[in-house]
C-alpha cells in the first residue's frame, strides 16, 4: 500500500516543514505576491491573514502527529485543506497579475497538496484482519 | 453589508471545506476498494485451500465432511444415534 512506514514518516515531516515555513513566511508578510491584479476580491482572498494562522495551526497539528504517532491521516487532510486552496488562489492571482510573475510557489504548493493527500490515503488504518497470511 | 475581508474569509472557508470533502471522500473510497480487494484475496485463498483439502481427501478415498449448510435433518438424527 503506497509508501512504507519509514518513507511515510519522512514525507510527513517534509509536509510539516513546508507548512511551518509557509507559516513563518506569513508572519513576515512574505506569503503572497505583491504584484497587483485586476481582481480585488482575488487579491483580498489570497492575501488574507487566515492563511498564516491556518498554516501555523496545521504545522502544529502535523508536528504533533509526527511526534505522538497518531492522527496522521487527519493531519495530512488538514494539510490538504490549507495547501490546496492556497495554491489555487495564488495560482489565479499569479495568472492575472499586470506583469508576468513566477508561478513556482503555487505549483509547488499544489504538488505538496497532492503528496499530502496521498499520505492521508497511506496513513489510513490497516485492515490486516482480512490478511490471508501469504 | 459584506466587506471584502468577510467575503474572502467565506471563500477560504468554503474552498477549505470542499478540499476536505474531496480528500475525505477519496480517502474513504480508496480504503473501501482496498478492503474489497483484501476480501477477494481472502475468498480466493479459502477456495484454494478447500480445493487442496478435497484433493487430499480424494487421494485417500474419502469425501469431504458436510458443511453446516449441507447438513440435513437426517444427518442430525444420525448424530443423535451416536
Amino acid at each position: 500500500m503506497g509508501l512504507k512506514p519509514p518513507g511515510r514518516v519522512i514525507a510527513t515531516v517534509i509536509i510539516a516543514v513546508a507548512c511551518t515555513l509557509m507559516g513563518i513566511l506569513g508572519l513576515f508578510d512574505r506569503l503572497n505576491y505583491v504584484a497587483s491584479t485586476n481582481f480585488d476580491l482575488l487579491a483580498a482572498t489570497a492575501n488574507n491573514e487566515i492563511w498564516t494562522l491556518g498554516f501555523i495551526a496545521v504545522s502544529v497539528f502535523v508536528w504533533c502527529s509526527v511526534i505522538l504517532h497518531q492522527w496522521q491521516q487527519k493531519a495530512m487532510q488538514a494539510a490538504v485543506v490549507i495547501l490546496a486552496p492556497w495554491s489555487l488562489y495564488n495560482l489565479l492571482w499569479g495568472l492575472t497579475t499586470d506583469h508576468p510573475v513566477s508561478l513556482a510557489a503555487p505549483i509547488l504548493a499544489a504538488v505538496l497538496a497532492v503528496i499530502a493527500h496521498s499520505l492521508a490515503v497511506a496513513w489510513a488504518p490497516e485492515d490486516t484482519h482480512y490478511d490471508t497470511g501469504r | 453589508m459584506l466587506d471584502g475581508q468577510l467575503i474572502s474569509a467565506l471563500l477560504i472557508g468554503i474552498s477549505g471545506l470542499i478540499a476536505y470533502l474531496v480528500s475525505q471522500t477519496s480517502t474513504k473510497g480508496k480504503a473501501l476498494r482496498r478492503e474489497v480487494r483484501s476480501l477477494r484475496r481472502r475468498d480466493i485463498a479459502n477456495a484454494r485451500w478447500r480445493h487442496r483439502v478435497e484433493l487430499d481427501y480424494a487421494s485417500h478415498g474419502l469425501t469431504m465432511p458436510k458443511t453446516p449448510k449441507e447438513l440435513s435433518d437426517e444427518d442430525d438424527n444420525e448424530d443423535e444415534q451416536w
